[in-house]
């Protein structure tokens, strides 16, 4: 088992969140800053988000990126974000950890609220945020250490302090969920780059969940690997989805339609001047999307009609 | 404020144009049928026996045709990976093939009904509704086509209203057979006769049906056409 450290106890169980914050009860009102004359991005049946934007706009110096994006994404659901080049769907997914902080031009307007809190007000600790809702790049990145390190130290730099067995466990167990564990137990002190590009993958998934988040963020976790290996990813998200939520970017929407159980389309706007910024055009549950899109815009898309 | 990027140029071309082609072709086996059901009108009304023949004959090529586009519309859902209103098409021409030619059959069947007394000696009166049946069988059958063509959401949706007319002659017929002095081979066969008539009817109104489902993806009156009952 996993000695659960201080900052594990600190945080939320992931299927625990059933009384709100006055914070997230707040968020049942309609937003104000939505801009628009409803609220249907929010997902009407989403009662109560693990995380949500709200008018969320974000900047990269006087560039608007993304403008005015209200959503609610549901505990233990995959959430897909689709849309042309440009529509912002990476924007949007960095901001939810504050990982655009790393972009020293980058500023967002509006709310990102996780578990009842806003994760961009002065007193919070972006590590502690990006610890609780991992990431999961486009291109396998495991440190340049063994498979085992790869697990061990993101654990380690995260306030684990257990005993050598516990941290055995850790790993296997991360490994496990990331259904590596069969392949790589013989092989622990190995380097983690002389996986293959799909368990590579799989290790980086598996370093993400060692810290025991509750939210898992993919930026196209699947594009630069090859179509077998991208669907043992899918496979497993669909399992990691009974302990996590899981919002992911995808170029492909076949993926899109698979794996999620709803999906956001984005599209890109030009102002007066020329200017290309994202917004969210629609938010629905998967197969509604794809048999019946309420927007115009996202049948075009979906249906590849229109470039 | 906001306008909408650049000119969108077309993707997807070939796609369009496969299912454009598909469309046109399901249309063409509609109208072999229509064809079959007018031949009918003539043999049933006029006691043409070759022309029963003849809507028997014309029925291999439809079952041909049926075939090759039932396989076109498979092999397009398994290559493209269609979504939305290209996915609801095409699920819904299968439906719709199935439609067109099951009315072919029924069309046969009334055609062979009426070989198999070599004629039905009738009544002008009973002779007469038989024909204002057929009319608006065909009637209907043609409009049915007509809304395919068109992508006629509420024109599909208008046909069940339209039927109700066929239905009524139906009934009439049924009441003629049991008044007027029929034998009884002749009566069973005509009231088969009747309700293969009706029965190509309702066909037309699912056609209509689907095509609102194509359009607006939900189905008039929100009755799914699978829910009537068999031919």
């Amino acid at each position: 088992m996993i000695e659960p450290t201080e900052a594990v106890e600190a945080a939320p169980a992931p299927t625990a969140h059933t009384d709100p914050s006055p914070a997230a009860g707040a968020a049942d009102a309609p937003a104000e800053t939505a801009g628009s004359d409803d609220t249907r991005e929010l997902a009407p049946d989403v009662d109560e988000g693990v995380i949500e934007t709200r008018g969320m706009g974000v900047f990269y110096g006087d560039f608007k990126a993304v403008s005015d994006v209200t959503i609610r994404f549901a505990f233990n659901e995959i959430s897909a974000l689709i849309g042309p080049s440009g529509c912002g769907k990476s924007t949007v997914l960095r901001s939810l950890n504050r990982m655009n902080d790393l972009i020293p031009t980058a500023r967002v307007e509006g709310e990102v609220v996780y578990h009842g809190e806003n994760i961009y007000a002065d007193d919070i600790d972006p590590v502690e945020i990006r610890r609780r809702i991992g990431m999961v790049f486009q291109k396998p990145n495991p440190f340049p250490k063994s498979i085992y390190d790869n697990i061990a130290w993101g654990a380690k730099i995260n306030g684990f302090k257990g005993s050598k067995a516990a941290m055995d466990d850790l790993v296997e167990r991360a490994l496990r969920q990331a259904a590596l564990w069969d392949e790589v137990k013989g092989k622990l002190e190995e380097s983690g780059l002389s996986l293959s590009g799909g368990q590579q993958q799989r290790l980086c998934i598996a370093r993400a969940i060692a810290t025991q988040p509750d939210v898992v963020l993919m930026d196209e976790p699947c594009s630069a690997l090859d179509p077998i290996a991208t669907l043992r990813i899918e496979e497993l998200m669909l399992q990691l989805k009974e302990d996590y939520s899981i919002i992911i970017v995808t170029h492909n929407m076949q993926q899109a339609a698979r794996v999620s159980d709803r999906t956001a389309f984005f599209n890109v706007s030009l102002d007066t001047t020329g200017q290309r910024t994202g917004h969210l055009v629609e938010y629905s549950p998967t197969d509604t999307l794809f048999t019946s899109p309420s927007e115009q815009a996202t049948e075009d898309y979906i249906t590849g009609r229109f470039g | 404020m906001t306008t909408d990027p650049e000119p969108r140029e077309e993707t997807r071309h070939q796609f369009g144009e496969d299912l454009d082609a598909l469309r046109r072709e399901t249309i063409q086996l509609g109208s072999l049928v229509l064809e079959n059901v007018r031949r009918l009108t003539e043999a049933l009304t006029e006691n043409r026996l070759d022309v029963a023949e003849a809507v028997i004959e014309a029925d291999d090529e439809i079952d041909e045709r049926y075939e090759v586009l039932e396989r076109k519309t498979f092999r397009l859902i398994a290559l493209q990976a269609p979504v939305a209103s290209d996915l609801r098409f095409l699920v819904s021409i299968t439906r719709m093939l199935y439609e067109i030619e099951r009315s072919g059959d029924l069309a046969v069947n009334a055609a062979k009904g009426l070989l198999r007394r070599s004629g039905y000696e009738l009544g002008a009166q009973t002779r007469g509704i038989l024909a204002r049946l057929c009319r608006a069988t065909t009637d209907i059958f043609g409009a049915g086509l007509v809304v395919l063509d068109e992508m006629d959401a509420e024109g599909g949706a208008r046909l069940d209203s339209d039927d109700d007319v066929v239905d009524d002659l139906v009934g009439e017929l049924y009441r003629m057979i049991s008044d007027a002095d029929l034998d009884v081979d002749t009566a069973i066969e005509l009231s088969r006769a009747g309700r293969y008539l009706e029965r190509i009817a309702d066909h037309a109104v699912n056609i209509g049906d689907h095509v609102s489902f194509i359009v607006t993806g939900s189905f008039p009156r929100g009755k799914h056409p699978g829910t009537v009952d068999e031919d």
